[in-house]
C-alpha cells in the first residue's frame, strides 16, 4: 500500500483564465509509514495536492490511489472511510474547530466515525495527552486559546479520529521555536511508533530536514524533485525557486567538506556529529 | 536582575513609552508592571513563548486593548480614548493571520481602502498602490480576490496595505510566519531599508532567530515580565534565555557548544560566517597550505 497519483490534473474554477494548471498531470508514487515533506514556492500547488488526498478537492483528470482506496474524478463516489483514514490539518487551524469546547471538538471525529462513547473518550484523551493539552485547555472554547494552543488542539482533533495518514499544511506557522521542534518530534514519533504516514507542507526546511524520509519539491503544478533532503542540497535552482533556505547543517558541512576532506553527505548531520567530524579531521 | 539595554540613541524622543503597564485578563495577569521606552527609529524585536504577553503588548500599543493600569505615551501623546484614531493612524499593525485584516474585494481595493480613509487624492492613491505593490511583488496580483491568494501572498498584500499608509511605527505580529524563507529574507531587507531610509520605528514579534537578530534591540518576555533587554547578538547566545523564551538554539550555536565539548573552543556565535571564519583561523594555524589551496 502506498500513495500514487496517476496523471492527476486540477484547475481552480475561479482562476480559469490563468494559464497553468494548479496540478498539471502529476505522477507521483510514495511509500507509506514515512515522514514526507512537500515544499515549493507559494502557489506551486502544495496545498492543492494535499486536499486531493482526502477528497476535499476532486481532480479534473487522473486517479489517486491512497492505501487501498481509489479516488476517481467526480462524479465518482469517494471511497468509504477516506475521511477517517486520512486526517487533514489545515493551514488555519481555527477553521476546523467549531464546537464549544476543545474536548467536544476532540470527541466529534471519533463519535462521527462510529466509535462508542468510551472508545471516543479514550481516543480524545490519548490525543490530548500526546499533544500536551491539559484539562484546563480542554474545557476552553477555541477562541480563548492562543494561536499555538489552537494549532495543537486542531492536530489533536485529527489524531483522535485515528487516521493512518496525517496531512498537515504548514503546521508550525505561529508556533514558538521550541513548540515547532516538539511538534516535529511528536509527528516523527507518530510515524515511527504508530506506523502512521505523516505528510507535511512547509517552507522551513531546517525544521523538517532531520526527520524527513522523502522530500517533494513542487513547481507550477508539477513535481520537480522527489528524494532525500540531502540530495536536494545541490539543486540550488530548485531551492531558489521554491524559496527555501538550505539548513545550516548542510551549509556548514558543504563549506567544510573540501578543506577538511570530508566524505560525501548521506544524511542530516546533527551538531554533535559535525563537531566530531571536525575534531577527527583536524587532529 | 534583567539585562538592561544600553541605548546609543538616548537623545532621541521616544516613539513609544510604556510606564508600569499591567494588563489583567480575568484572574490572570498577562503583563506585570512593564516599563519600556522605544526611541523613534529603533527596531525592536520581541520574543517570548506562546502566551508570554507579546501580542497583548503590541495590541496595547495601538489601542486595540486597554491597559488595566499604567500609562502609554505615543510620540509624546498619552494613549487615551479621545485621540486613539490619531494614534492608530501613525501605527501600522500586521496580524499573524492576514485573513484578519482584508476588507477589499481585490488586492488593489484593499490597499486603496486605508488610503481613501486618509482622504488622499486619487492620483496619489494610485501612485502608492503601484509603489507598494512593486515593493512587495504584488503587481500581477492586484486584481485578484484576497481569498484566492496563497498564505504568503496574502501576508504580502496585508503588508502592502499597511505600508502604503506610511505609518511612523510598524508592528509586525508574527507576520512572517506564513512566508517562505526567500520572501522572509526579502521582507527583512525591505524592512531594513524602510527602517534606515524613513526612520520607521519597527516592532517585530517573532520566534525566528534570524528575524530577531536583524533588530537593533531585543526584548525577551516571560510570563508578563521583561526577562532580558539588549542587543540580539548578546542575548541570543545565552542558552537559559533561549530556553525561557522557548527559542530553539540555532544549529550553529549548537555546533559551537559541541565543538567545545570536543576540546575545540571557538567561542559562541549565531552567525555561520563568523563560526566558519574562526574555524578557518584555527585550521590555517595548524596546516596553512592545505587550507589556502582548498579555499
Amino acid at each position: 500500500m502506498g500513495i500514487t497519483f496517476e496523471q492527476v490534473s486540477y484547475r481552480y474554477k475561479e482562476r480559469a483564465l490563468k494559464q497553468h494548471l494548479a496540478l498539471d498531470h502529476i505522477d507521483l508514487s510514495l511509500k507509506t509509514n514515512q515522514f514526507i515533506t512537500i515544499v515549493g514556492a507559494p502557489g506551486s500547488g502544495k496545498s492543492t495536492l494535499l486536499q486531493h488526498l482526502n477528497g476535499l478537492l476532486r481532480a479534473d483528470h487522473g486517479t489517486i490511489h491512497v492505501l487501498d482506496m481509489v479516488i476517481s474524478p467526480s462524479p465518482a463516489k469517494l471511497p468509504k472511510g477516506l475521511n477517517q483514514r486520512i486526517g487533514l490539518v489545515f493551514q488555519y487551524p481555527e477553521q476546523q474547530l467549531f464546537k464549544e469546547t476543545i474536548w467536544e471538538d476532540l470527541l466529534y471525529g471519533p463519535l462521527n466515525f462510529d466509535m462508542s462513547k468510551t472508545e471516543a473518550e479514550l481516543a480524545a484523551k490519548t490525543a490530548a495527552e500526546f499533544m500536551g493539552l491539559d484539562d484546563l485547555i480542554l474545557a476552553k472554547c477555541p477562541y480563548q486559546l492562543s494561536s499555538g494552543q489552537i494549532r495543537k488542539a486542531a492536530i489533536a482533533a485529527v489524531l483522535a479520529a485515528g487516521p493512518e495518514i496525517i496531512v498537515l499544511d504548514e503546521p508550525t506557522a505561529s508556533l514558538d521555536a521550541s513548540s515547532r521542534l516538539e511538534l516535529m518530534t511528536l509527528l516523527h514519533r507518530q510515524c515511527q511508533e504508530q506506523g502512521r504516514t505523516v505528510i507535511v507542507v512547509t517552507h522551513a526546511l531546517e525544521e523538517v530536514a532531520p526527520f524527513t524520509d522523502q522530500i517533494i519539491v513542487m513547481d507550477e503544478g508539477t513535481i520537480a524533485f522527489v528524494g532525500k533532503p540531502h540530495e536536494l542540497v545541490n539543486r540550488t535552482d530548485l531551492i531558489d525557486k521554491a524559496g527555501l533556505q538550505i539548513p545550516a547543517a548542510y551549509e556548514l558541512y558543504a563549506a567544510l567538506q573540501k578543506p577538511l576532506r570530508l566524505s560525501k553527505l548521506d544524511h542530516y548531520p546533527s551538531a554533535a556529529e559535525l563537531a566530531a567530524v571536525i575534531k577527527a579531521a583536524i587532529s | 536582575m534583567p539585562l538592561m539595554y544600553n541605548q546609543d540613541d538616548k537623545h532621541k524622543p521616544p516613539a513609544i513609552q510604556l510606564n508600569n503597564i499591567r494588563f489583567q485578563r480575568g484572574s490572570h495577569t498577562v503583563l506585570k508592571q512593564l516599563s519600556i521606552s522605544i526611541p523613534a527609529g529603533q527596531w525592536v524585536a520581541i520574543a517570548g513563548c506562546n502566551g508570554s504577553g507579546k501580542s497583548t503588548l503590541a495590541r496595547l500599543i495601538n489601542g486595540l486593548l486597554q491597559a488595566s493600569s499604567g500609562k502609554i505615551i505615543i510620540h509624546g501623546q498619552p494613549l487615551q480614548q479621545e485621540h486613539i484614531y490619531d494614534v492608530r493612524s501613525q501605527i501600522g499593525y500586521i496580524f499573524a493571520s492576514p485573513d484578519d485584516q482584508f476588507i477589499g474585494l481585490t488586492v488593489r481595493d484593499d490597499i486603496a481602502f486605508g488610503l481613501e480613509n486618509l482622504c488622499l487624492p486619487r492620483e496619489q492613491i494610485e501612485q502608492r498602490i503601484q509603489t507598494y505593490a512593486k515593493l512587495l511583488h504584488l503587481t500581477e496580483l492586484l486584481d485578484r480576490h484576497p481569498a484566492t491568494l496563497s498564505g504568503g501572498q496574502k501576508q504580502r498584500a496585508a503588508l502592502a496595505a499597511v505600508l502604503a499608509m506610511q505609518p511612523s511605527v510598524l508592528i509586525l505580529d508574527e507576520a512572517t510566519s506564513m512566508l517562505d524563507s526567500h520572501f522572509r529574507d526579502q521582507l527583512l531587507q525591505c524592512l531594513q531599508a524602510l527602517h534606515v531610509e524613513q526612520q520607521l520605528t519597527l516592532i517585530t514579534i517573532s520566534h525566528d532567530i534570524k528575524e530577531l537578530s536583524a533588530a537593533d534591540r531585543l526584548i525577551m518576555l516571560h510570563d508578563g515580565v521583561i526577562l532580558a533587554d539588549g542587543k540580539p547578538e548578546d542575548l541570543l547566545i545565552q542558552q537559559q534565555l533561549l530556553k525561557a523564551c522557548r527559542l530553539e538554539a540555532p544549529y550553529v550555536l549548537e555546533l559551537c557548544k559541541e565543538l567545545r565539548l570536543q576540546g575545540i573552543d571557538i567561542g559562541e556565535s549565531i552567525n555561520e560566517q563568523e563560526v566558519l571564519n574562526k574555524l578557518w583561523a584555527l585550521l590555517s594555524s595548524r596546516s596553512p597550505i592545505a587550507i589556502k589551496s582548498a579555499r
